[in-house]
């Protein structure tokens, strides 16, 4: 009986069914094929492996990494003893901590001043400003930042203008982390922002009105009043931030970095794309590396999902 | 509140309020100066952008400051239209744009409109299937072999296909059609339509403004895409200007570019002028769509906040 009814159910469903399948083949075929690969750090990589199960695309690429050769844990004994992978791998955690550490706090503060700007047309005028970096590319902002920072660039034009020495900002690798918290948060403070003003737009003007009567200055509005109605966003977006530290900046970092600060900008993703295209090494180390990553990022993701948890915020998703 | 109460509650602000006043002014002024002065340093490179793309070949290797413009000079615009390179690069990026938006908007909306009946059995699997590509993925080779596989070297297809669902994207659509009350739907079924009919005719017409602003963040997606194109085509004249403009700024790839032109029109341009006028180039688009993606972008993150 119950069997007729779900059949029934999606008979009567089919229209959707219909509208869902485009979704349902792209995850199969960007993310759901693409994860079988993984298979490929336990086997040997080669170009042009005959294929196990026919030449139809997609099948082909199965039945490609079928034939490959099975070669246990070799790739990840050898990310084991990789100094560049482990620098990699630091720089990765040290670039994301500086990001949290500065970058979280930012868009706080940005948008606790901006709730302070009575003004409707001139506190839109300055979200507007400040929100539009975080719509161009990495490449066009990388562009303006080495515009701006490069040996002929403005800085250094300034500098000595006033008498000073020329310096080599982009290829010093005191500077380069540095750079790359400072420009993250010039691009993106503003967006980041929308979401804190969203939850200001929440609180009950009542409030302020009884803490005007009460006396109290903007300070302590600031303090009883605002944070606390923010407090639960600014926590779950750090604990969110804190689940995704193994993504430190791809299309930034590949897109200021340079051979000079390697050594303290290589980040996991930047050396997984440079081992694959630009030094190859066996195709299945670079895959080793890249599940390596998968697999602490999702440790990662599910601790931050049960911190929140915990913290009595729900769950992230 | 007993009427005593509310007399002295009136009373004490008075005075405290002309001291909050007055702290409130030197406030006032410090925000707002903070403010101005994040205003310059978000502008401030712009500005230096169009400065240098204007500026002229010598005052550029005079090498001193430019921070107002001595000439406006448009040799450098000139240049990056002389031929057909730019100008080709600017056109596929516009029909990549015009034609992803699309692509992602019918593949979106669908899914998003399915997603949002509770009614429909398998719902949570498919949530489940959704949110797993979120959490964990194949990397960045796996899914290279497999684009490779199905042909997507030196396809147009490659800047197309890939980017056409966002999860994210399809989370708020979906949020959004669930406040949609199901009456709206109601007569139609009566007249016998059939869903996808009923998604076309009634359901997109009500929701086109949270739907425009979904093609405007997908739109910035496909115009700011220079990754995929940059792993897959090996043919300059199939790239989209975002590559194009990491070739020349980033890789600093345009030295033959400029020594061709130099010889043949006998005079000197500035790399640098050059590399400016091209960011300048790709800005423009961005610039026109943003107002409209700027009014209605905070709705669309207030209903991504709205959990599902």
């Amino acid at each position: 009986m119950h069997r007729v009814t779900l059949r029934q159910r999606i008979l009567q469903h089919k229209y959707f069914y219909i509208l869902l399948a485009p979704a349902f083949l792209f995850y199969l075929i960007f993310n759901y094929v693409p994860m079988y690969g993984i298979v490929m750090s336990f086997k040997h990589f080669r170009f042009n492996t005959p294929s196990a199960i026919g030449d139809i695309p997609l099948l082909r690429y199965i039945g490609q990494i079928m034939n490959m050769e099975w070669v246990g844990l070799k790739w990840f004994g050898m990310l084991w003893g990789r100094p560049d992978f482990w620098r990699a791998f630091n720089n990765t955690l040290i670039i994301s901590s500086l990001k949290i550490l500065f970058g979280f706090p930012a868009p706080i503060i940005l948008a606790l001043l901006l709730n302070e700007v009575k003004h409707t047309h001139l506190k839109r005028f300055y979200q507007t400003v400040y929100t539009f970096p975080h719509f161009l590319s990495w490449v066009l902002v990388s562009g303006l930042v080495i515009g701006v920072l490069s040996t002929n660039g403005l800085l250094n034009q300034l500098i000595v203008t006033f008498g000073g020495e020329k310096t080599t900002y982009l290829i010093d690798p005191k500077l380069f982390r540095g750079l790359l918290v400072g420009t993250e948060i010039w691009k993106g403070v503003g967006w980041g922002t929308i979401i804190y003003l969203a939850a200001m737009a929440g609180i009950d003007p009542q409030l302020y009105e009884a803490a005007a009567i009460d006396g109290a200055n903007r300070w302590s509005c600031v303090v009883h009043i605002t944070w606390p109605g923010i407090k639960s966003t600014a926590v779950i977006l750090l604990i969110l931030s804190c689940g995704n530290v193994l993504n430190a900046g791809f299309d930034q970092i590949l897109n200021l970095y340079n051979a000079a600060v390697y050594e303290v900008a290589d980040i996991i993703d930047t050396y997984v794309y440079r081992m694959s295209f630009v030094e190859p090494r066996n195709l299945s180390f670079t895959v080793a590396v890249g599940f390596f990553k998968s697999v602490i990022n999702f440790l990662l993701l599910l601790a931050a999902d049960r911190g929140a948890k915990l913290l009595g915020y729900g769950g992230l998703f | 509140m007993s009427i005593g109460e509310k007399g002295r509650a009136r009373k004490i602000p008075r005075s405290s309020n002309a001291m909050h006043r007055s702290g409130s002014r030197m406030a006032d002024i410090t925000i707002h100066a903070v403010l101005l002065m994040l205003v310059i340093i978000t502008v401030f490179p712009f500005y230096y952008m169009l400065i240098t793309s204007f500026a002229s070949y010598e005052d550029i290797t005079r090498g001193d400051l430019r921070l107002i413009p001595r000439s406006i000079d448009f040799s450098s615009y000139a240049l990056i239209f002389s031929d057909d390179t730019i100008p080709r690069a600017f056109i596929t990026s516009v029909a990549v744009t015009v034609l992803g938006t699309g692509l992602a908007m019918l593949i979106t909306t669908s899914a998003a409109y399915a997603l949002a009946k509770k009614s429909l059995p398998g719902r949570n699997v498919f949530f489940t299937y959704m949110i797993i590509t979120m959490f964990f993925s194949g990397g960045l080779i796996p899914l290279y072999l497999v684009m490779k596989d199905l042909g997507f070297v030196d396809s147009y297809l490659v800047m197309i296909v890939p980017l056409a669902l966002n999860t994210f994207f399809l989370i708020l659509m979906k949020n959004y059609f669930q406040t949609l009350p199901a009456s709206i739907e109601e007569s139609a079924k009566i007249d016998g339509a059939n869903d996808i009919v009923i998604m076309f005719r009634i359901v997109i017409p009500i929701a086109l403004p949270i739907m425009m602003t979904m093609a405007l963040f997908y739109a910035v997606n496909y115009w700011n895409d220079w990754w995929f194109p940059m792993l897959f085509l090996h043919e300059p004249d199939k790239y989209p200007l975002q590559l194009f403009l990491r070739k020349i700024v980033i890789e600093q790839q345009m030295s033959s570019l400029l020594a061709q032109h130099s010889v043949n029109s006998g005079r000197y341009y500035s790399s640098q002028s050059v590399q400016m006028a091209t960011i300048a180039v790709s800005t423009v688009p961005i610039l026109l769509v943003y107002p409209f993606v700027q009014k209605h972008f905070a709705k669309g993150i207030m209903l991504g906040a709205i959990k599902s």
